[in-house]
């Protein structure tokens, strides 16, 4: 979401107290966030790597001012994040979980520090403004050519043709490439990092320490595998979507609109003309861009309506639009998945493939609310459809 | 005219000598969810006081946290019939701010026909 990570969000108002302390013998000053408790407390945390037990909130403290700070150790373990796990998972776990502070530890187990949600709220606000100081100007779309390739000399037409192909070639490798990137990078920030989390909770049940606290720790693991099942079939669906199974724009973008019901969005096909027949790129194309801008655009209590239609006497387009009757969600990058943001194709996206194949990408918007995305298909002929 | 020594206050000290019970607890604790001492606080006391190994059992209750009890009970017993009797029998007579102690008196009856 920002290219942060947890270490950048570290709170530096945090105390390590020995486990058989108690509060009255420790000196809390006003900023204190969280108290982070230690079987033993050498006098650098970096020094050594004590066994970390658990984190406590101030709050809980007060409450309970005679117990020493073992006791009171939540005995559900705290969730705990490694110190190159994105940000937005921790906005992410924060938005599920009441707690008000998150462990980081680092690739040895280690104790590395802790994020609140005052530190998480404060990075990402200097963040934003570190952004709005340093003018930022945001990236531009995709390159369409390689600029690194030498200017071809030969302008016979067999030549022209060569270079056509060759700049074609050089396209689909480089998109290619970058779709790739684009799946590496969701697999490594989603992923992977669920994994890693749930390979830090499990050791930590696995730890004579964490003698009492193991059914926590393996709940914890369960709900982070389960989270990544769901995380697996959600790839393997946009991967290989159930809707182009069949190759035909229309069953297509039927399935995609009864896969938009199931997750309660109101989402319908209408105007279907009866003899509609596309070529594969060209149906996998549409139904991703339909997808991507359904799943980025809608939310609860709007409805969309897919139609199809052949535009122009005699027929030479054949018009997508997906509208989107209400108020779109915005694009705080909160509000839309990690996933959507990295697989699923932005509108820069949509249209510069849309340029690749020849179609037209346009967005609508009216004054009732209205906003459609309009993809024309150049038809060849009447009596040949792409 | 009254005597010097009558004009400061007069103290007057009662005491009451028992031996300090070694064990001072018999058989095991049950600690409320509220209690003023955590659990780890007690276990650690009572292994620095008593050799024998009491077994740390956690109970998912609004009133009882934990219970501590002698290990060697837990060979004549299962762990759920005693939670099962703390639960029905004692948890009734305690809050979550209290530490209970208890003192267990087993006997088991054996009935069987020897050849």
């Amino acid at each position: 979401m920002t290219g942060l990570t947890v270490e950048d969000a570290l709170t530096p108002n945090i105390v390590a107290v020995h486990e058989d302390m108690r509060p009255r013998n420790v000196a809390i000053g006003p900023l204190c966030e969280v108290f982070a408790v230690f079987k033993e407390l050498p006098s650098s945390l970096a020094a050594r790597h004590p066994p970390f037990l658990g984190l406590i909130e101030p709050q809980r403290v007060g409450r309970y001012p005679l117990r020493i700070f073992a006791d009171l150790v939540p005995r559900q373990h705290p969730f705990m994040f490694e110190r190159s796990t994105p940000l937005a998972h921790v906005v992410s776990r924060f938005e599920h979980v009441s707690a008000n502070a998150v462990a980081v530890l680092g690739s040895q187990h280690q104790f590395v520090g802790v994020v609140t949600r005052r530190s998480l709220l404060e990075t990402l606000l200097e963040h934003e403004h570190r952004l709005r100081r340093s003018n930022f100007n945001a990236p531009a779309g995709p390159t369409m050519l390689a600029p690194e390739l030498p200017p071809l000399e030969d302008t016979t037409p067999s030549g022209t043709l060569r270079s056509a192909v060759q700049r074609l070639a050089t396209e689909w490798i480089l998109s290619e490439n970058r779709e790739q990137q684009h799946l590496a990078g969701d697999i490594h920030d989603r992923l992977r990092q669920l994994l890693i989390v749930a390979r830090l909770h499990l050791d930590q049940a696995q730890r004579p320490a964490s003698r009492g606290h193991t059914s926590g720790s393996l709940t914890i693991v369960d709900q982070l595998l389960e989270e990544s099942l769901a995380y697996t079939r959600l790839l393997i669906e946009e991967l290989t979507p159930s809707g182009l199974r069949t190759g035909q724009i229309m069953s297509a973008l039927e399935m995609l609109a009864l896969d938009m019901r199931q997750g309660k969005h109101q989402v319908h096909v209408a105007n279907v003309p009866s003899d509609v027949r596309l070529s594969e790129p060209i149906t996998a194309f549409l139904y991703r861009a339909a997808r991507s801008f359904l799943r980025q655009a809608i939310r609860d209590g709007v409805s969309s309506l897919i139609t199809v239609s052949m535009e122009g006497e005699p027929a030479s387009i054949i018009r997508v639009r997906v509208a989107i009757n209400g108020e779109t969600r915005t694009s705080e990058p909160e509000h839309a998945s990690l996933f959507e943001q990295t697989i699923g194709m932005c509108f820069a996206g949509i249209q510069a493939r849309g340029t690749l194949l020849g179609i037209a990408v346009s967005i609508e918007t009216s004054p009732e609310s209205t906003t459609a995305l309009v993809l024309d298909v150049p038809l060849q002929g009447s009596s040949a459809p792409l | 005219m009254m005597p010097a020594s009558s004009s400061g206050p007069k103290f007057v000290l009662q005491a009451r000598i028992k031996e300090f019970a070694i064990p001072p607890i018999t058989d095991g604790l049950v600690i409320g969810r509220e209690a003023s001492i955590g659990t780890v606080a007690l276990q650690k006391a009572l292994n620095l006081l008593i050799p024998d190994h009491f077994e740390h059992l956690i109970i998912d209750d609004e009133i009882i946290a934990d219970i501590l009890i002698k290990s060697i009970l837990l060979r004549r017993m299962t762990k759920d019939r005693l939670v099962k009797f703390i639960m029905g029998q004692v948890k009734p007579f305690m809050s979550a701010q209290d530490i209970l102690q208890v003192q267990l008196d087993l006997e088991i009856l054996l009935t069987g026909e020897v050849e």
